[in-house]
């Protein structure tokens, strides 16, 4: 029976997942492509036809498929990027900036961003309590634009408390 | 065993239920992925220098927090799993055969994941909701480790991290929180699109792919590059709480309707002549059965027993009773048929201890 994607609701769900816990138990997913690629799930490789497996190099042997060999590699960790779209680890810090351009598009599809914006090494914590306030700010202003005037007296509370519980 | 045996017959101290949303949330934890500079990530590292590693973190980390490292890769599968129940290493950490450890902070809320995908993995613990209050300690720990170890960061993509959904803050806030009654009146659903689409993930209790059993779920921020740390806890911070209310309001609109209040109680008491009689009782049993008990103590509905159990009485049982917990404390409970059956009779005596001293 075909289903819709439990994502976004609109594509049908060509992949289904079944990943099973450790300590038992199992939990599913109906995803379409694009979204099982978004979530950074990555759909396992079929086996291959038994004609392969013959064909296939004893274990310890040299395993590059003929058709990467081309496939350019980070010159420190080794790593190709089509083994970091099975695994979705680089191997090396390197990697980002061997596999700029497709790393870059994986990111800004996670993140919706490229730019770092929180702390550097060796900065002291961020104020969280000042972000905080500015959210319930926001809020407030919503709720009285939106007269709704429970949650912005709730909300005013919450910021008195942060301002030193008076 | 080994000396995370004395795990097993206590639950962690700093866990304390019901907190101040009447048993909704039952922790907070920041989670900080670093990893060395000039090193290659876990995946790639040769044996040798998987060791060195986990001796090196461990120096670093021995100068920065009190507290012991345990070789995770050395011990035995109910020990590993002991330390997954207890959520201090994940699943992923805890299947690894390369060396890999973890520094057990002293206060047991402070937790350094060594070599699991990144080289570190810095987590704090809290009961409540208290992600501020976390981050700047975890920021705080991250900083005194920082004078040991070079972390690997770029201007431009922040800390670099092995998977490139970590990348930027690589900091992860996550709340557990307990939603039976959302779950019950149908309204979850709607709810977890909601969060969703505030790009927050929602897992169950054990992290990625586990089930949400007894309707514990974690919430946590999916997006760690493009916010600075104290946006991404305020955002979470701010869910957690919009989910709180509406649990709230779902377990008194289930109060406020006839037919809604007698299916809460019927669940509540069941579960409690079950939890009270029972004398084989699963893992899974367990979990729901004491899922029911905690919302029965949250909304009084257990007031008209004489006999009341605490709080740190359910807590106990939630930690203690999970398979490896059973098997550390009691050596000869290899089997899970005699698991099952220990498992009901300490629920039993634990719950009527409370009734005891009622």
């Amino acid at each position: 029976m075909a289903t819709t994607c439990q994502r976004c609701g609109t594509r049908p769900a060509t992949i289904h997942v079944t990943e099973v816990a450790l300590q038992g138990g199992h939990a599913e997913a109906h995803l379409c492509n694009a979204c099982c690629q978004e979530a950074g799930w990555t759909p396992l490789v079929p086996p291959p036809p038994v004609a392969e497996l013959v064909a296939s190099p004893a274990d310890g042997e040299a395993t590059t498929p003929d058709e990467s060999a081309d496939e350019p590699s980070c010159p420190n960790c080794g790593l190709q990027f089509s083994e970091y779209q099975q695994v979705n680890l680089f191997g090396c810090a390197h990697d980002y900036t061997r596999f700029a351009e497709s790393a870059d598009e994986l990111i800004r599809r996670w993140h919706g961003a490229l730019q770092h914006t929180g702390r550097r090494p060796g900065e002291d914590a961020p104020d969280a309590g000042e972000a905080r306030r500015a959210e319930l700010h926001t809020e407030l202003a919503a709720a009285v634009s939106g007269e709704r005037y429970e949650d912005a007296a709730r909300l005013r509370d919450q910021l008195r408390q942060l301002d030193g519980g008076t | 065993m080994s000396d995370i045996a004395g795990l097993g017959s206590t639950p962690a101290p700093w866990l304390g239920s019901p907190g101040e949303h009447g048993g909704v949330v039952l922790s907070s934890r920041i989670r900080l992925a670093r990893n060395l500079e000039g090193w290659h990530f876990p995946r790639k590292l040769p044996p040798a220098r998987a060791r060195t590693l986990v001796e090196k973190v461990a120096e670093a980390a021995a100068r920065a927090c009190p507290g012991r490292l345990v070789r995770v890769d050395r011990l035995e599968t109910s020990e590993r799993q002991l330390l997954v129940e207890r959520q201090l290493v994940s699943r992923e950490l805890a299947a690894a055969k390369r060396a890999c450890g973890l520094w057990l902070g002293d206060d047991q809320r402070t937790a350094l994941m060594i070599g699991e995908e990144d080289h570190l993995r810095l987590q704090l613990f809290g009961p409540g909701l208290q992600l501020e209050k976390l981050l700047a300690d975890a920021v705080a720990l991250d900083v005194r480790l920082a004078r040991d170890l070079g972390w690997a960061f770029d201007d431009r993509l922040g800390y670099l991290t092995a998977c490139h959904s970590n990348l930027g803050t690589g900091l992860r806030a996550s709340v557990m929180l307990h939603l039976p009654a959302l779950a019950e009146t149908g309204e979850l659903k709607a709810v977890l699109r909601a969060l969703e689409k505030l790009h927050l993930a929602v897992r169950g209790r054990f992290g990625e792919g586990s089930e949400p059993q007894g309707h514990y779920y974690q919430v946590s921020n999916r997006r760690t590059l493009g916010q600075d740390e104290a946006g991404i806890v305020a955002s979470v911070h701010a869910a957690a709480l919009r989910v709180i209310e509406a649990e709230r309001i779902a377990r008194e609109s289930m109060l406020a309707n006839d037919a809604q209040r007698n299916r809460l109680e019927d669940k509540v008491w069941r579960a409690w002549a079950v939890l009270t009689s029972a004398r084989v009782l699963s893992s899974e049993e367990l979990v729901d059965h004491l899922a029911w008990l905690r919302v029965g103590l949250a909304l009084g509905v257990l007031n008209t027993l004489s006999h009341r159990p605490t709080w740190a009485t359910l807590d106990r049982i939630f930690v203690l009773c999970q398979p490896a917990h059973l098997q550390a404390a009691h050596p000869a409970a290899t089997d899970s048929a005699w698991r099952d059956r220990l498992r009901a009779d300490l629920t039993r005596t634990w719950l009527t201890a409370d009734a005891g001293r009622n």
